[in-house]
Formats: C-alpha cells, structure tokens, sequence
C-alpha cells in the first residue's frame, strides 16, 4: 500500500468518525463501526477493527476525548465523544470537503459532457 | 509544529506506559467482540458461527494490535534504537577497523580541539573587565609594537574629547627611570616591577580591589602621590596575606609610601606587581614642559560609539595642541596619528593570524582523516553488499539503508570525538605559550569548546560517512545476490572515487609539509644570521640604582666605574663592559631629532613616507641611543670601521664624544664621512658632541630587522640608573654569575643583578617562537603526511586483494615480478603525482598567508617545493610498494583457485 492512497482513505474514515460523533454523541467502537456502516451503505465496507487506527490519530490530535463505561450488554468499553477542538477542525475540514467535491464534481460532468 | 509536538509527546507517553494502553486495547477489543457475537447470535447463529463472523468483521487481531502498537509508539526512534544497537554490534565485530577509524578521527579532532581551545582563550573569551567591548587603546606613536602616548595629548583627551566616557593611563615604569623598584620594609628586601597609574583607572577597567580602595583623584597630586595598590600576588608573596598591610608603611627604594589597597589575584593587564598615582601637573603634561611621561593609555568609549567616530574625534582634539607646542616639534605633530583599537586587540596582538593558520593546518588534517575514514568505510561497504543487498531484498527502503550506515558512522564519531576531546585537552596544555600573557591562559573544556567538538564531529560524519552511505545504499539487489557474494568487488565509481580520495588527501598532505618546509628554513636562517658580534662566551647582567641617586651623576657613574674595575680583575673574565642597551633587545632609549653642526638640519618626519605603515613611519625617523662603557666594542666584537674607540680619556670633563653604527652614518650623514663632526641629540643648545668613531652594525633589534641607526654615548658622559654588564668569559660563562653578583654587591651590597643570562640563551630565546611555530605546523604536517600515506596504503592494498585473481592469471601467462610490481606501483604513482601536482598549485596560492611567519625565505621558494614534493612521494611510494611486493607473492595456482 502507497503512502498517498493510505492518507486519503485514512482522511476520509477520520472524518467520517468526527461528523457522527458529533452527530450521535459518545460512542463505542461497535456503535461507531455500525453507525459508519449504515451510513455509507455498505460502500465503504472494511474491517471495522480499522476504526481504532483513526480514534487512536484522532486522540493524539486531541480532536476526541475517550471515558470507560458500560456497554449495551454490560461490558466494559471505552465511550468517546467529539472535544472542541475537534467540532472546529470538523467544520473546517468540511468547508474544505464541500469545496474540493464541488470543484471535482464539476470537473467531472464537464469531462462527461 | 505545535501539532506535530502533541502528537510525538503523547506517542512518547505512550511508548512509555505502552503495557497499560496494551491492556486496555485488549480490553477494547473484547468488548467490540462481544458486542459483534451478540449481534450475530441475534441474527441466529451458532455460537461457533457468531464468533467466527465476529472475528472476521473486525479483522486479523493480531494486525490490529501491531498497528494500533504502532500509532502508539514513536516509530523513527525504535528504530534508531535499533540501528545504534546494530551499528555497535558491527563495530564490535571489526575491533581492528573501529579501532584505526576512531583513532584517526580522535588526531585529527583533537588537533582541531586544541586550537581551537587556544582560540577561544585569545580570541573569543571575553575579558575579565567590565563591558569589555566598549574599552580600547589610544596612542599616537607606535613603537616595539606598543603605543605611547605624551602626558599632554593624554590630558588633552581626557579634557575635551567627547567619544569617551572615561580615560586613563599608566607608566612604563614608577618615574621616568626605571620600573624596577627596591621594596622594603616587609622582611627580605624584594625585587618589584611598579607602574605609575592615573586614579580611576581600575575604576574605569571595573576592576574593585578586593581590599581598601583605589587611588582618589587627590592622589594623583604631587605631594599627595605617596601611596601604592598592591597586586595580589605581591600581597601574598611580601605581605602572607597579611588584611593588616592597609595603611601600613612601605619602602621603595628607600622612599615611604603607604598601602591603601589590594587588587584582585589573577589581574593580567595593567602590567605591575606594585602600583602609585601617576602625577600628571603643570610641571610635566603642558606642551611647554621641558619633558614629558611616556604612558599607554587606556579608554573607555561611550556607549554605541565606532572606533572610526573615535578616532576622528581625537585627531581633531589632539592637532589642536599642535600651535602650542615648540616650532620644531609642530611639523613632525602635523603628521601624528591618533590610533584606536580594541583592548582586545592590544592584548592578543597579532596571534590571531597565526592561530587562523594553525586552525587551516589542523582544518587539513581533520579533512585527510575523514577522506582516509571515507576510504575504509568504502572499502568495507564493498564487502558488505551482499548483506546489504539482502535487507533490499527483505524490504528496506534506500532511506532506512543510507541511515544504518551514516549511524555506524556518527557512532565512529562519537567515539571520535570523545578521544579526540581528550587528546585535544591534553594537547593544548603544551599551547599554552601561544595565548599572551596579557590574557588568562586556563584552557579547559568549557561550553563553547563541547560544543565545537560536537560540531565538527558532526561535520566529520557528514563528511567521511555521507558518500559510503549513499555508494553502499545504491544496490542492484538481483546482481549483488547472484554474482557469489564475497568476490562482488567495487564499481568503477567507487574506484574513482577513492581514488581522487587519495588524491586530494596527497595535496592537503604537500600544502601542510610546504608550509611547514618554509618554516623550518626560516628558523634555519635565523640561527643562521649575521649578528654583527661575537654571541659566544657573553654573560648578561642588569643593575638598577635606586631612584634617590637620580639628582646625583657622579655616583651613578662612580658606581658603575668602580664595579667594571672588579669585574675586570675577575678570573675567568677576558674584559667586561657596560651598556644601556645589549645587542638584539628591545631599545632603551630613543630620539627623534639629530641635528648636525653645520649641515642642514634634518626635519623629524623627513622620511615619514618611507616605511609602508603607520605604525613604523613614526619610527622610522628615530635613532636609539646607547650609553656605553669604552670597553664595550671590544668586549661585544664589534669591529671599528672609522676614526677611534672610546677610551678611559672619555670622561665627564673632557669633550663631548660620540661614536655611530653604519646604519646611523647612513641615516644622518646620508653615507659621507662622518668622523669629525658634531651632532646634537637634544637641539640646538646641545650639548654638541664629536663623532670620534663609526662601528660595524649589529642586530640591535630583533633577529629579524636590518640593524637599526644607533648612537653611543660614554656613560661617563651621561650618566644613567639603568645598564647591563656585559662580561666576555674565558670558559663557560654560566661559571661568572657567582663572581657577578658578588663583585656587584662588593660595591654595594643593596643592589641586585637581574635577569642573568648568557648571550647565547638569549638568541636562542629569540629564535624560540619561531622554532615553536615550527613544531606545531611539523607536526600537523606530519600527521597529514601519515594519515595521507595510511589512506595510499589503504587504497592499493585493496587494490591488489581485489585483482589476486588477474595478478594471478598474468603470473600464469609469465609475467615477472617487476612487471606485477609495476602494475601495481604505477596505480599508487599515478594518484600520487596527480595529488603533488594539485597540492604544489594549492601551496602556490596559500603559503603566501604565511609571509609575515617567514624569514629569509621566499613563500614560494623553490627549493622548499622540491624537497617537500621529493618527500611525499618517497613517503608515497613506500605505502604502495609494500602491497606490490605482497601482490608478487601471489601464488598463481592459489590464486586461480581462488575462484
């Protein structure tokens, strides 16, 4: 696996991860794994051991916080849920999603047409 | 970067509780298993069903954990870890190479680390003075290399130049005399060295005394000027310590002063052991005083203020007296200079180009001992391709490549660098001489030099580690493996490579030996000069009467007459005389205007335009005079060219008379006949005296400067406090001092002879500096030389084990011996010739820096070419011949199996 093509999937499966925390409040790794799935309807189907790459990047960036408790059958797990710093960084990384989506979309009808 | 920072603290904090966070990812992981089972088991699986799905959903445990280890851990610094550890194994494993590696790179940094500590003590270091930067020296005249100054241009600055915040001055001596002075009243009788001072001075400096106080402008009045500042030395040599000694009473020279202070041990400049008030008044500092003090003066600038504004300033200041002064003075004033320079300056003098020279030299060697490092390092890089084409093969990356290697490299010059700090200490104790003695000489490791020993290791690195890595890194994975290991030699680029290695250490090497090859010959020449008398069989001995016999000529003269009679009559003694001034020693005493009876009258300045600076423009109108006892030609060897010696007849109520050098003759009589006119020394008034006779120049000077105009008066005639005895022996004359200063004390037992020496000591001491200069730069090119014949050797013998199997084959065809030796010489000569060649253009273009360090030698003097080319390429040929002779012995048969 190449280093560029890593960077974008990393990119994107931490984006996603910051929008449905905000989204859903604090969330274990299963409910976040699930959560993603629905949400990207199965296209972006992997591993869901994969999310806990991105929690770890994104603690480190100090985007999230995480907080043992109790799960849905009573084991313990770690909940984690989006700090401030991470609701910033998700607006602007989104202003920046819409804006490059926008350019590519374009891109692409124009060279459809 | 902040981010970035956050990111590598928290990984860190993470490698270092890395068994709790492991624990907790487990504990995670189950948890999400668990969660997935019951989801499956929902969805009506078996539970073995469930569980197996579950996994697969999450993923290979094992990769998870290894990746999510990974984010937690810093990656590069494992790693690195892990090249440190590798890189010690290899090093370990190759004790022979570490060895040589770190050694070499040990000489070459611990020269650089010597040096450079000298460096930093003469240069760098900042002075013990407060606000060092802002003080300077200010002088109008240079003369031995000192500036002095007359108390009214000093006064004048001190009145109305507005660049300085404050100013002051000291003597060369205590009076206009002499500096040394006769202390009593403490015990034994001592010999001290005293300045007069302005008060305020060590004010000025910053310096506090570390007892009592320092001169009050009172002081410095006459009748009020009987107190002395003693120097911690003298207060613990003379006084034990004694914190009673303030207000005591001392003697010097039997006249009573009381001590009003103590300065600080370890106070280098100002020079003294004893200090009084400097009595600067009416009576010695207007331009209209008969005479004037002679002081080096001191200053401190305002705040932001250029040396050039200064000196500007004080020009303007000093021209202002001009009018005031006598008219024959006015016209030499007209073209005084005021120089200003930096204390600093003043103190290290001229050292620093000299240091910049032995910083190249050592520059160089360290440059041969990373070529010579380069070399091996290349060499064993070939050997380990295989193992290095194996780790391709599993995966490295070229980057992770190039680091292994440049990590055994940087461990090599830790190494280094650590031995090389030591040699380096241990080295510059043997420098200290060159550090002056006006500046604190305690080399030791301090920040500064840590921090240059670190840097240029790491330069070394760069330098010796950089082009292996980057040659061992570039390999063709599928060729290395194939092609049997072992026998995989070299590229032909690394060959190249190496090769211009050699070549550019042989010409490093050839610059240093010329260098040092042009100092040799002009210490050669200097023993080798012309003195103009006879040095052999001459003891030297100094007297100094005390101060109260100044008003009293007839007893300085009694004195000095009746002691020449004892000496005379002394066994062992051929003759003896006196003078004010020895042969090759700094002047006693000088004057700038001659006039002679009838002649014109020659103008102070007349040939100010003459000599190339201005520092020796000045000087060079001025004449040194020498009172002499009549015996003095004789007993030197000094050769009459004219007229008569002085005789016994010579004295205090009989004719003025004067006897010149050659030089002099030139000077004053433009070459003509001399003999039998009359000159005057100090104006028209006289008194006019007769040149009775003209002498052979000597080197009156230094070794090295063209004997200089001189003027000897007979003592008789001009009595002083001050003269050397000069005794010519019949043995040894080291067997005279006894009898010198017994017959002296004969006469007198108060007074002492100073600084005996015999005349040949004090040449040779003359000749010391240069001959020290010599064995540094020696052996910095030595050094070079070895280093560079170690990576000659190096080369060719890896040359010769590389081709055993074509050396082999040639022998087979029936090849002679001389022909494999030619073979393999001629490689060694071919790189050689080309290094000579490079080095002999580069010693063109740099010896000349070394001009001011030479003597009697020209920078590029032909001979010293030859002989250190000659040298390097016999040292050359040596260091190839030895692997030639091994590749002759070659069996043919082993040779050929060998593959």
């Amino acid at each position: 696996m190449t280093n560029d093509r890593s960077e974008i999937l990393q990119g994107t499966l931490d984006l996603m991860v910051l929008k449905t925390l905000e989204a859903m409040g604090p969330l274990h790794g299963y409910g976040l794994a699930r959560r993603i799935e629905q949400l990207s309807e199965e296209v972006l189907r992997v591993n869901q051991g994969t999310i806990y790459a991105s929690l770890v990047r994104l603690l480190q960036k100090g985007w999230i916080s995480a907080e043992w408790g109790a799960s849905e059958n009573n084991r313990k797990a770690k909940f984690y849920s989006i700090t401030r710093r991470g609701r910033k960084q998700l607006t602007a990384e989104a202003e920046n999603w819409e804006r490059v989506s926008g350019v590519i979309g374009r891109l692409l009808n124009l060279s459809e047409r | 970067m902040f981010g970035w920072l956050r990111i590598q603290s928290s990984r860190l904090h993470g490698l270092l509780t890395r068994r709790g966070i492991d624990r907790d990812f487990e504990c995670e992981l189950e948890a999400h298993l668990a969660l997935l089972v019951d989801e499956n088991l929902r969805g009506g699986m078996t539970p073995e069903e469930a569980l197996r799905a579950a996994r697969m959903r999450l993923g290979g445990l094992t990769q998870l954990r290894e990746t999510h280890r990974a984010l937690y851990g810093l990656p590069w610094l494992e790693a690195l870890a892990q090249d440190i550890q590798y890189g010690l194994r290899m090093l370990r494993m190759k004790p022979g190479f570490t060895a040589v590696a770190v050694v070499t790179l040990a000489l070459g940094i611990g020269a650089n680390t010597a040096i450079f500590s000298v460096i930093d003590a003469a240069l760098l270091r900042p002075l013990p003075y407060d606000r060092p930067e802002q003080l300077v020296e200010i002088s109008t005249l240079h003369l031995n290399g000192n500036g002095m100054v007359i108390a009214p241009d000093f006064k004048v600055w001190r009145e109305q130049s507005g660049v300085l915040d404050s100013v002051g001055a000291f003597g060369a001596g205590w009076n206009s005399y002499s500096r040394g002075a006769n202390l009593t009243g403490t015990g034994e009788p001592a010999h001290v060295e005293v300045h007069s001072i302005t008060p305020g001075f060590f004010k000025m400096l910053g310096v506090r005394p570390i007892l009592g106080r320092e001169f009050g402008p009172d002081e410095g009045r006459a009748g009020h000027n009987q107190v002395a500042l003693l120097s911690a030395a003298v207060w613990r040599r003379e006084f034990g310590g004694d914190r009673n000694v303030l207000n005591k009473t001392i003697h010097l020279d039997g006249m009573p002063f009381t001590v009003v202070g103590v300065m600080p041990a370890g106070l280098l400049y100002p020079p003294g052991d004893l200090w009084v008030p400097a009595v600067l008044d009416a009576s010695n500092s207007l331009p209209q005083s008969a005479s004037w003090p002679m002081l080096f003066v001191i200053g401190r600038l305002k705040p932001e203020m250029s040396l050039a504004k200064a000196r500007a300033d004080l020009e303007v200041v000093t021209h202002r007296l001009d009018s005031q002064f006598s008219a024959g003075r006015q016209k030499g004033r007209s073209r005084w200079h005021v120089e200003v320079i930096p204390l600093r300056q003043l103190l290290a003098g001229d050292v620093g180009h000299l240091l910049v020279i032995l910083l190249i030299a050592v520059g160089f060697v360290l440059l041969i001992a990373c070529a010579n490092l380069a070399n091996l390092l290349l060499a064993r890089a070939a050997a380990r391709r295989k193992e290095v084409a194996l780790r391709a093969a599993l995966g490295a990356r070229r980057g992770r490549l190039v680091r292994q290697f440049l990590v055994e490299s940087a461990l090599l010059a830790a190494l280094g660098g650590a031995l090389g700090a030591l040699i380096g200490i241990w080295a510059v104790r043997a420098m200290t001489q060159l550090i002056p003695p006006q500046l604190p000489n305690d080399v030791g490791l301090d920040a500064r030099i840590l921090a240059f020993v670190i840097g240029i290791s790491a330069c070394a690195v760069m330098l010796f580690g950089l082009i292996p890595a980057l040659s061992a890194s570039r390999v063709d994975v599928s060729e290395a493996l194939k092609e049997g290991g072992e026998r995989a030699g070299l590229g032909r680029g690394t060959h190249r490579l190496r090769g211009l290695l050699v070549i550019a250490e042989t010409a490093l090497a050839l610059i240093l030996l010329t260098g040092a090859g042009l100092l040799a010959r002009s210490v050669y020449r200097l023993t080798e000069v012309d003195l103009g008398f006879d040095p052999h069989h001459l003891l030297l001995g100094e007297t100094t009467l005390p101060v109260t016999l100044v008003d009293q000529p007839q007893r300085q003269a009694n004195f000095f007459h009746e002691a020449l009679d004892h000496l005379r009559a002394l066994p062992g003694v051929e003759s003896a005389a006196a003078t004010t001034h020895p042969p090759v020693s700094v002047f006693n005493s000088l004057t700038a205007g001659v006039l002679v009876s009838g002649g014109p009258v020659p103008e102070p300045g007349d040939d100010a335009g003459r000599a190339g600076s201005v520092g020796t423009s000045v000087f060079s109108q001025v004449i040194s005079t020498a009172d002499v006892s009549p015996g003095i030609f004789s007993t030197l060897g000094i050769p009459l060219r004219a007229g008569r010696f002085f005789n016994e007849q010579d004295a205090d109520n009989s004719r003025k008379v004067v006897i010149l050098n050659e030089a002099a003759v030139r000077r004053i009589f433009a070459g003509r006949d001399a003999v039998g006119h009359e000159i005057s020394m100090d104006g028209a008034k006289g008194p006019w005296r007769e040149v009775v006779g003209v002498v052979a120049d000597t080197r009156n000077y230094t070794l090295e400067r063209e004997p200089w105009p001189e003027i000897y008066v007979p003592y008789e005639q001009d009595p002083t406090l001050v003269m050397f005895f000069v005794l010519r022996s019949k043995g040894d004359p080291m067997a005279l001092v006894g009898s010198l200063r017994r017959s002296v004390a004969s006469v007198d037992p108060n007074e002492p002879v100073a600084r005996m020496e015999t005349m040949d000591e004090h040449v040779e001491n003359l000749v010391a500096p240069s001959r020290f200069k010599l064995e540094l730069l020696g052996s910095f090119a030595v050094l070079a030389l070895l280093l560079g014949a170690i990576g000659l050797y190096g080369v060719i013998s890896y040359g010769v084990s590389e081709r055993t199997h074509e050396i082999g084959v040639r022998m087979a065809l029936g090849a002679e011996r001389g022909n494999v030796l030619k073979l393999v010489m001629g490689h060694g000569f071919r790189l050689t010739v080309i290094g000579v060649g490079l080095g002999v253009v580069g010693a063109l273009a740099m010896t000349r820096y070394l001009s001011s360090l030479l003597f009697g030698v020209r920078p590029t003097d032909p001979l010293t070419f030859i002989a250190v080319s000659a040298v390097l390429m016999a040292v050359a040929l040596l260091a190839s011949y030895l692997p030639a002779r091994r590749a002759t012995q070659i069996d043919p048969m082993v040779a050929l199996r060998y593959e």
